[in-house]
């Protein structure tokens, strides 16, 4: 497949890396000559350094015979500019990062069609729609929907005191709808496990399963389920506003939301805007100030400044008084490991998070959404299988799915099945597929349907236009 | 320091070396000449060789940048110490290091030979001879990274070492792609050019030979005089057009299959390097005048113009015999070489090109000294930081050419032979002036001097920075 990304900043960094390591033919345009460099230099695709909204680097870019084109510069109205000449070039699936709302309200009344844009992404509501999992299930450190939210993936870190360690999976007893899928152990290679394999303390396991039976992980942790209350977002940028805004129109679970925000203007700006939330001017990096309006006693600390470093510090500040569950945006992936040492483990990617949204569009089974992991560990394709798949009705024994790969659950209908090695795979069947990277792309071989797949048909597995 | 990977990825190379070799050895068999045997135990040896390699160290994917100079510089060396193997064993020489010398003046597409009756060897000793310049012209590690999948990301870096000039043309998204265009078009302009000499009246074995050193600019030929032995004046034509042909950016053959037509014309580069071809082969045609009838002056000063500016190494006559202008000019040639991304040696066209603008720009600057000014190449601005890479490039080259000449007279040439022996040696052009020249071999260098224009010839073929690096990780910790 070829594809053209526009931008090489942060998720167009992350969607080259990826595809590029599954042999697509990337062509990344990019006009900052150190970004350019940093890509040549990092990464196997072809980088032409030009303005990306001109035809003459789409050209460049061998637009004529591109199958997909992303772009996702910070401007958006490059980003809108460029979709609009790549459809008229022929471009048959475009991509376009818009953050102003303003746009996205406006492209209600215009479709898609006319604009040349068939996919809107927002990498900051993004984050913040996955921020907002995490606050309403605070014992997990990642949590994700599947099939209209009725299967959930909840990553967990297992304490010492979990009754489940040091025992074989086959002696665990886990309640028949959900099953663990992956064990993330630290300085270990990702497994996705059998019955035999053990779980250890430090362990962070991946269950999958009914969304009704995972409400509560408390018999898992052996300790009351943690409710959340009072939740302090630290950064009052885009991503923090989206947050405070979604906390506040949920009705049902009333949480009081702190927010701080070292700009005034913005401070001002926010405290119009959000009408519920107490907005505090102050530095979240401050260690008076957090004493002050004991920023200690939040039962969720969200830290989204926007900036690592900052982040960094004020997360280390906010675990040295003591707040137990922090959620923290990461903006280069590098610092990852710093955070796990630290014990916060709920990490938001923004870019990562914005890149495996807009992965599902290069695969070519017929594949609903595609997660990736926070560590990048392994990747969840939910898709659905077509009458010409190769495993149909086949048992999942016989499909002889390649190591690596488990499917997690089947939805038939209404029903949600934990399938075994001797279930039945039926077209139509929705499956939430857990694989390691380097299996992800040989699914192709076993889900998909006939060769190609019209991109119609792609465009109308995604009901809205915004992803 | 040297990384599993590297290890795991030496013993591939290995095996594959000794793939080729078995074809050489079959090629012996089906002609039922005596050198099967040896090429069969070399064959033997080398696999072993690379499975031992690759079972002590199944290495992990990824190699790291200073890993990925280390092993080309290795493959390179290794290369040419398993390449020796069927000269050694059968006996074309009584010593390894000449072997060692032979092969790798194949590899790196030198030409320079040290045997003296090459038609007394038998075929399969010739074929591997000529086999050695076809691999190392396009790149053995470039062949590599085009048919193992997943090099992982290094891949780039990789061809990078291998590939000549200064600036690596990325035409195709991913560098295996890349890689396998380059071969592809590589393999066709051979077989195009194998079949055309067969046309022309020239044997099988001959024609394959021919083919298999012309297109990576070797120049070792099965026949004692070269091309001149031949005796076939069409043939004479065809090679030097085909000569021509692989010193040009392989990358524009890429972009002229890919339907842009105006790709070689655009190349800024490529009008310079056939502006200097024609001038000068009208130049040498029109000196020659005195010494050989119309006809034949402009057949035979075309093709040596081709020959050593190309830095292939044929020859069609001895131009050791020319006159003092001609014998400087072809001198000269020798350090120039066709054009970055082709399968030619020396500094290439586009150093000399870069340099010259850079040259005119500090005259400028003198002048207008608040100037601004970017040197471009075409239409793209060239960064500085390329500028002071051919700057550093073209000073070491030059130094390591004072070096080899200073080592070869104190080992007894005399000063033509040592200049030109050394030139020719690390700018991969093969042939030299006076003791070395076209009718000669290199056996007047002795077993020192050897040693030192093999290394030379690694280093220029590619393009000395990789080895440096290679020699200083060695001394360096880290």
């Amino acid at each position: 497949m070829h594809i053209i990304v526009i931008g090489g900043g942060g998720v167009g960094y992350e969607l080259a890396r990826n595809l590029s390591t599954k042999e697509q033919d990337v062509v990344v345009i990019e006009k900052d000559t150190n970004k350019v460099k940093l890509l040549e230099e990092n990464l196997d695709i072809m980088v032409v350094e030009e303005n990306g909204a001109s035809v003459k680097a789409l050209q460049k870019a061998g637009a004529k015979n591109a199958q997909m084109l992303i772009a996702v510069t910070q401007v958006d109205e490059t980003n809108i500019i460029a979709c609009m000449m790549a459809k008229r070039m022929g471009v048959p699936i475009t991509v376009a990062r818009i953050r102003n709302q303003d746009y996205i309200d406006s492209a209600d009344i215009l479709p898609g069609k006319q604009i040349g844009i068939d996919f809107i992404i927002n990498p900051e509501k993004v984050a913040a729609q996955e921020i907002s999992h995490v606050i309403h299930f605070p014992d997990a450190s990642e949590v994700e929907y599947f099939a209209e939210g009725k299967v959930k993936l909840v990553g967990i870190t297992v304490g010492e005191e979990a009754g489940i360690t040091n025992k074989p999976l086959n002696d665990v007893p886990l309640p028949a709808g959900c099953i663990i899928v992956g064990i993330d152990r630290p300085n270990e290679e990702f497994l996705v496990p059998g019955g035999k394999d053990h779980i250890y303390p430090g362990d962070k396991i991946y269950l999958l399963g009914n969304a009704q039976l995972l409400r509560s992980v408390s018999w898992l942790l052996h300790h009351p389920d943690t409710h959340a209350h009072r939740v302090t977002i630290l950064g009052g940028g885009n991503i923090g506003y989206r947050v405070a805004s979604m906390i506040e129109m949920q009705r049902k679970q009333h949480l009081a939301v702190k927010m701080v925000e070292k700009d005034p203007e913005r401070c001002s700006m926010l405290s119009r805007d959000l009408s519920k939330t107490l907005v505090l001017h102050g530095d979240a990096t401050d260690l008076s100030f957090f004493k002050e309006e004991e920023i200690e006693d939040a039962d969720i600390l969200v830290v989204v400044t926007g900036e690592d470093r900052t982040n960094i510090v004020a997360a280390v500040l906010a675990r040295q008084l003591g707040v137990k569950k922090i959620v923290c945006e990461v903006i280069d992936p590098q610092y990852v490991p710093i955070y796990l040492k630290l014990g916060i483990d709920s990490l938001i990617n923004p870019h990562l998070l914005a890149a495996s949204r807009i992965l599902r569009f290069t695969r070519k089974e017929d594949v609903v959404s595609l997660s990736v992991l926070q560590d990048q560990n392994a990747e969840i394709v939910e898709l659905i299988l077509p009458d010409k798949a190769k495993v149909v009705g086949k048992k999942i024994v016989q499909a002889g799915l390649p190591r690596g790969a488990l499917i997690g659950s089947i939805v038939r209908g209404e029903e949600i099945i934990i399938p075994h090695g001797d279930t039945r795979l039926q077209a139509g069947d929705r499956l939430v597929v857990f694989a390691l990277p380097q299996v992800s792309e040989k699914l192709t071989r076993y889900f998909a349907g006939s060769k190609k797949v019209s991109q119609e048909q792609k465009k109308k597995l995604v009901n809205s236009q915004e992803i | 320091m040297v990384r599993s990977s590297v290890i795991f990825f030496l013993g591939n190379l290995l095996l594959a070396l000794a793939g080729f070799m078995l074809v050489c050895a079959f090629w012996s068999l089906a002609r039922g000449e005596p050198d099967f045997i040896y090429l069969l135990i070399s064959v033997v040896i080398t696999g072993l060789a690379g499975i031992i390699l690759r079972v002590i160290l199944p290495g992990k994917k990824d190699i790291s940048l200073s890993g990925s100079f280390t092993l080309v510089a290795l493959a390179w060396i290794l290369a040419g110490l398993f390449g020796a193997l069927p000269f050694y064993l059968y006996g074309v020489f009584d010593s390894y290091l000449a072997s060692f010398f032979e092969a790798v003046s194949g590899f790196t597409t030198t030409g320079a030979t040290l045997i003296e009756d090459i038609e007394s060897q038998p075929e399969g000793i010739l074929l591997w001879r000529s086999m050695t310049q076809w691999l190392g012209g396009m790149g053995i590690i470039v062949l590599f990274v085009a048919f193992l999948p997943r090099m992982g990301i290094r891949g780039i870096n990789l061809v990078k070492a291998e590939l000549p000039g200064p600036i690596t043309d990325r035409v195709v998204p991913r560098v295996a792609q890349m890689a396998k265009w380059l071969w592809i078009i590589y393999f066709a302009l051979t077989v195009i050019l194998c079949i055309m000499l067969l046309l022309s009246g020239i044997s099988f074995f001959l024609s394959i030979n021919h083919a298999l050193t012309t297109m990576p600019t070797g120049g070792f030929s099965p026949l004692n005089d070269s091309i001149a032995g031949l005796g076939n004046p069409p043939a004479e034509i065809i090679i030097t057009v085909f000569m021509i042909f692989a010193g040009i950016n392989f990358a524009l053959y890429y972009m002229f299959l890919k339907g842009d037509y105006r790709a070689f014309w655009r190349n800024e580069e490529f009008r310079f390097f056939l502006g200097m071809v024609l001038v000068s082969m009208i130049v040498v045609s029109v000196s020659l005048f005195s010494f050989y009838e119309v006809g034949e002056a402009f057949r035979k000063g075309c093709f040596q113009v081709a020959s050593i500016l190309t830095t292939t190494g044929y020859a069609t006559a001895d131009f050791n015999g020319w006159a003092p202008f001609l014998r400087t000019l072809l001198l000269f040639f020798m350090f120039i070489g066709g054009m970055g991304g082709s399968t030619s040696g020396s500094m290439k066209q586009a150093r000399l090109l870069l340099l010259l603008k850079v040259a005119i720009r500090e005259i400028y600057r003198l002048v207008h000294p608040s100037s601004v000014t970017s040197i471009k190449l075409g239409k793209k601005v060239v960064s500085e930081e390329v500028l002071r890479n051919v700057s550093g490039f073209v000073f070491l080259f030059l130094v390591l050419h004072v070096i080899s000449t200073l080592a070869l007279s104190a080992m007894g040439l005399n000063l033509e032979s040592a200049f030109s022996a050394s030139i020719a040696s690390i700018g991969n052009v093969g042939p030299g002036l006076d003791m070395v020249g076209p009718e000669e071999t290199y056996q007047v260098v002795p077993s020192g001097g050897r040693l030192l224009l093999s290394l030379m010839m690694i280093v220029g073929r590619l393009e000395i920075f990789t080895v440096l690096i290679f020699f200083t990780s060695l001394i360096r910790r880290y």
